[in-house]
């Protein structure tokens, strides 16, 4: 986490700062407006927040519902505690198919647990095939945006890339370098024993998965490999068919201003009998690792209803600046200053829970409106004075006695009104240019690194009242802050 | 006890660790940390309330012309290349000019996969394109081997042109839903480089909400329900993950064909018996 | 005066103002831009002298013990209050917003602050909802951009309120900058903790401002405003930077602008 420390205070370079404004701009005002488009309106959003909600608090119902159904059709179900377990079974499951090469969806879970890595290991060749996900696994990296996983890429970049891994002649043309994807990717697709994909959202009344993509690498991963496994977060479903209506709207419009994704696939077991198409063995396994730990806490209970969209990595000016790679965590932006905490340490990711503007963007961008701000600065309580659920004590106790004179000094305005007259006095210490503070002493030097600070005025505006002798209560009109001491 | 522990890994069927999970997620449900400020909606851990049907339901079907205005819209949008036909016979016209332009040669053939559905037989597609040299693969149904699979895909990958019907067609997204059925394999819209679609104005429904809850109702749709696969398709595969630059074809058809016969003879089959796999070649 | 003044009611029951710290104890102008608009206004406006902060920078760095201490003196300061106006969206949404989740565990003073909190305004939400004022007779000539500030924006949904009020303003010209919406680093603690992130932030609002080729930036929270402030001098930028309730108590350029 260390290195995460460093990277989260450093912004990005100038084409990566360039990138993600440039998607910003193009997807955060479109999401916007893709709500208001909505034939029921902005409001939605709430609608599909108390879905959210409703769902979450019937989630051992709904879960119980939905791997009968899956296991009912010939599909195997299986519950993972940790992702040691969730990798096992899927390295199991392999090593009984005989799988050699195996295909990947893009799946922020399989990230989280680290499947890649493993299967790897394991001598089985695994190719994502999400043309970001392909390029970024092409160049050794790691995806920095949920649904761009390339962001951080330049055409350029790509082609000498896919010169070198592909063969091709070198070019910058996104068809071209497309078009070379999907010849290398379709031989793979076509070779492949086993389809690893994630799940956007099950649906407990009917029992399926729903699996959203525009490319059709999901289809092809879902549709051509002997053997299916899919991987998702145990709170990712919905009760029923017309939440997912409403939800997948939502998904489709925060995630890219979307109506509706290119390919939405209901899977709700194997290939029946007399069909083409599908796999012989399919294989569902629901992942814990840390989320019943955050469903417990009423506090964090709402990042759960998140439906990976990425609409707040959209407008997030934050994330903007550092990108992705800077949140040392399969989940970036907003969303994942609040889930990287709470499943890898609040404390070793302090940063993630500090640093923010509290803005307020992703609230408003969220497609099911989680109050995203209000959890910042819950993990920020947590930091400030500890957590017995959590098992952290206060990251800086000596800034907590500041804190507690502080709050001595603000309830009461004599007490205040001499620790201004200090605060004046120390300033007199002060280099100033052009009549504004340059340099500050720490623990305020941040400020001074690229920026002016006004003087105190000489006077507080509220010493003015009080001094009135009759109507002492009334404010006085006259006197500008031009009179600075 | 080690094979009976690997059996049961292998179902998935663990009683204990299922027990075990859903166990972990009661208790947290009903975990005692409510000390601390709670979100201003909290909700009570009822079980399986009422299913509500939501404001969307009150919103109108909308009027057939109405719905080939909205599904033209949306086509736009989306590239989709619509064409509305009074018969069968004008359709398949079309679209055996459509294929004899576009297909292209593919190892010195010519080849076009077309599904075994009573709408697509209609079109004639075998007579038409004879004349052009283009072989015509109806899809069988028939319960196939992974070995006979792989052969499958492989002369799926030779085809050129993959000619589907749908169940419905929602109009507002130009989205064409397919249930899996024999003889209908979805491979046949995703392989090929170019997917031609055909369907009857009669099958278009409004929007997704309206297709929802026409497949969790109790009538007949709502029995048959998604089936093990339901697929949606708005528009030819597409990315953007190369600078942001929109490139159709990523990895399924970069082209798709949408052809709306308009009034349905009298003889016209019922999408819901097209299931049926019939021999018709 | 224009007539908008004569439909106002001249006995009104007295406004208490809430006086956000830093605009206390850096920019004193700004209140006294306040009481000139409530002066014009006909509306007596109340200063209590025992208000201090609202606990905000506590609130917002974790500190929730120090803050409710805070809070509670901000309640009993101002619980008798009719109304509270409030020149900064940041400051209100604090006790509107985020009050009931401190107090959630104290019932009375939940209470105590709830009723509070439906009784405090943002100083241009007040003008322009509650009193239905546009135009206050204010005069400057001056092409200005309008600056959104995100708790005023996304706390409060507020941004049509200042536009309306800086629209009616005699001789300003006002120009939208990109991306007004976007935060400009500041953030409180953040701006000290996270320099380089809360810079870049802040260089790109200054390039927007300065594409527009205004002369000045006007917005509703002193803190954004300081933010920007800060930059524009240490750049040397002939930017001024403008409380909207010195702007609508102007009188002319020279009540702003000197030199």
């Amino acid at each position: 986490m260390a290195e995460v420390r460093r990277r989260y205070r450093t912004i990005g370079d100038p084409v990566l700062q360039g990138a993600l404004a440039n998607l910003q701009h193009r997807l955060g005002p479109a999401a916007a407006a893709a709500y208001q488009a909505l034939p029921e309106g902005p409001a939605l959003r709430q609608r599909a927040h108390a879905i959210r909600a409703k769902a979450i608090a019937d989630l051992d119902v709904l879960l119980a519902e939905l791997a009968d159904r899956i296991t009912r059709r010939g599909g195997h179900v299986f519950f993972a505690a940790d992702a040691a377990e969730a990798v096992a079974y899927c390295l199991e499951t392999a090593r009984r198919h005989r799988v050699k090469l195996a295909v990947k969806g893009k799946s922020m879970v399989t990230e989280e647990i680290g499947l890649n890595a493993a299967l790897t290991a394991a001598g089985i060749e695994t190719v994502e095939t999400d043309l970001g996900e392909y390029i970024v696994q092409l160049a050794g990296e790691h995806p920095s945006h949920i649904i761009a996983p390339a962001i951080h890429k330049t055409r350029a970049e790509i082609g000498r890339l896919f010169a070198a891994k592909l063969n091709i002649p070198l070019t910058d043309d996104p068809p071209t370098l497309t078009r070379a994807a999907r010849r290398a990717l379709r031989k793979k697709f076509l070779t492949a024993d086993m389809g690893i994909t994630g799940v956007n959202l099950a649906c407990a009344a009917t029992g399926h998965i729903a699996l959203l993509s525009n490319e059709g690498n999901i289809r092809m991963a879902t549709t051509l490999p002997r053997v299916h496994v899919a991987f998702m977060g145990m709170e990712r479903i919905a009760a029923q068919l017309t939440d997912h209506d409403i939800l997948l709207r939502l998904l489709a419009r925060g995630a890219a201003a979307q109506k509706m994704a290119g390919y939405i696939s209901y899977i709700g077991g194997p290939r029946q009998p007399g069909h083409t198409d599908g796999p012989e063995s399919f294989h569902l396994v629901i992942v814990d690792n840390g989320r019943s730990r955050i469903l417990a806490d009423r506090t964090f209970r709402e990042i759960l209803y998140c439906i990976r969209c990425a609409a707040c990595l959209n407008v997030c000016p934050v994330y903007a600046k550092i990108g992705g790679h800077a949140y040392g965590s399969a989940y970036s932006g907003p969303l994942g200053a609040v889930l990287t905490p709470l499943m890898k340490g609040i404390r070793r990711a302090s940063d993630l829970c500090l640093g923010e503007s509290l803005c307020g963007a992703c609230r408003a961008a969220c497609p099911v409106d989680i109050d995203i701000p209000r959890m910042l600065l819950a993990l920020r309580s947590c930091l400030a004075e500890g957590d017995r659920y959590w098992q952290i004590r206060p990251l800086n106790p000596l800034a907590g006695r500041l804190c507690d004179i502080w709050s001595w000094i603000v309830s009461d305005r004599r007490r205040y009104d001499a620790a201004l007259a200090c605060a004046r006095f120390c300033q007199l210490l002060l280099p100033r240019k052009n009549g504004m503070l340059h340099r500050l002493p720490p623990p305020f030097s941040g400020w001074t690194s690229s920026r002016d600070l006004e003087p105190l005025a000489r006077r507080p505006f509220l010493r003015r009242c009080s001094r009135q002798p009759r109507r002492h209560r009334e404010a006085p009109e006259s006197g500008a802050d031009r009179n600075r001491s | 006890m080690k094979r009976l522990k690997a059996a049961r890994t292998e179902t998935g069927a663990d009683p204990v660790q299922r027990h075990r999970f859903l166990n972990r997620i009661r208790s947290a449900l009903n975990h005692p940390n409510s000390g601390r400020g709670a979100p201003a909606a909290a909700h009570a851990t009822s079980k399986a309330g009422p299913h509500h049907q939501g404001a969307a339901g009150a919103r109108p079907c909308g009027r057939p012309e109405e719905l080939l205005q909205r599904l033209q819209e949306a086509a736009a949008e989306l590239n989709i290349h619509l064409s509305l036909h009074d018969s069968p016979a004008s359709a398949g016209r079309c679209m055996a000019a459509m294929i004899t332009r576009k297909a292209p040669p593919r190892n010195g053939r010519r080849e076009v996969a077309i599904w075994r559905h009573p709408l697509v037989a209609r079109l004639e597609l075998p007579q038409r394109l004879a004349g052009a040299a283009i072989t015509c693969r109806t899809t069988a149904a028939a319960d196939r081997t992974y070995a006979t699979r792989r052969r499958f895909y492989r002369d799926l990958e030779a085809a050129a042109v993959g000619v589907t019907s749908a169940d419905y067609c929602l109009a507002d997204t130009a989205t064409l839903v397919m249930r899996s059925r024999p003889g209908q394999p979805r491979s046949v819209s995703l392989l090929p480089d170019i997917h031609a679609a055909v369907i009857e104005a009669g099958q278009l429904l409004p929007d997704f909400s309206r297709l929802c809850r026409l497949l969790s109702s109790g009538a007949d749709e709502g029995k048959r329900g998604l089936t093990h696969c339901m697929t949606l398709i708005s528009g030819p595969s597409k990315t953007a993950d190369i600078e942001a630059v929109m490139v159709e074809g990523a990895h399924g058809p970069r082209a798709l064909y949408l052809y709306v016969i308009l009034a349905a003879p009298i003889d016209a089959p019922q999408p819901e018996t097209s299931g049926k796999p019939r021999t018709t070649s | 005066m224009t007539g908008a003044h004569a439909k106002l009611p001249k006995a009104r029951h007295p406004v208490s103002f809430f006086v956000p710290c830093l605009v206390d104890a850096f920019h004193p102008g700004v209140a006294a831009g306040v009481v000139t608009v409530f002066k014009r206004l006909g509306i007596p406006l109340d200063c209590p002298p025992g208000q201090t902060c609202c606990g905000q920078p506590a609130y917002n760095s974790g500190y929730r013990r120090q803050a409710r201490r805070a809070a509670q003196h901000f309640v009993r300061v101002f619980e008798n209050a009719d109304a509270v106006v409030c020149p900064s969206g940041s400051c209100v949404q604090m006790v509107r917003h985020h009050y009931r989740l401190l107090f959630a565990d104290s019932p009375s003073w939940l209470a105590r602050s709830r009723r509070l909190a439906e009784r405090t305004f943002e100083l241009s939400e007040y003008l322009v909802d509650i009193l239905g004022v546009k135009a206050l007779g204010a005069r400057c000539t001056l092409r200005l951009t309008y600056l959104d500030s995100c708790h005023l924006l996304y706390g409060l949904g507020i941004s049509r309120q200042p536009r309306q009020l800086i629209d009616h303003v005699r001789g300003t010209v006002r120009v939208e900058m990109r991306d007004s919406q976007r935060c400009c680093g500041f953030g409180g603690a953040f701006a000290v903790r996270y320099p380089e992130i809360s810079s870049a932030m802040l260089a790109d609002k200054l390039d927007n401002i300065a594409a527009t080729g205004a002369e000045a930036v006007v917005g509703c929270d002193i803190g954004c405003l300081m933010h920007i402030a800060g930059m524009a001098r240490r750049r040397g930028l002939a930017l001024h930077v403008l409380h909207i309730a010195q702007l609508l108590a102007a009188r002319g350029r020279g009540d702003l602008i000197h030199g």
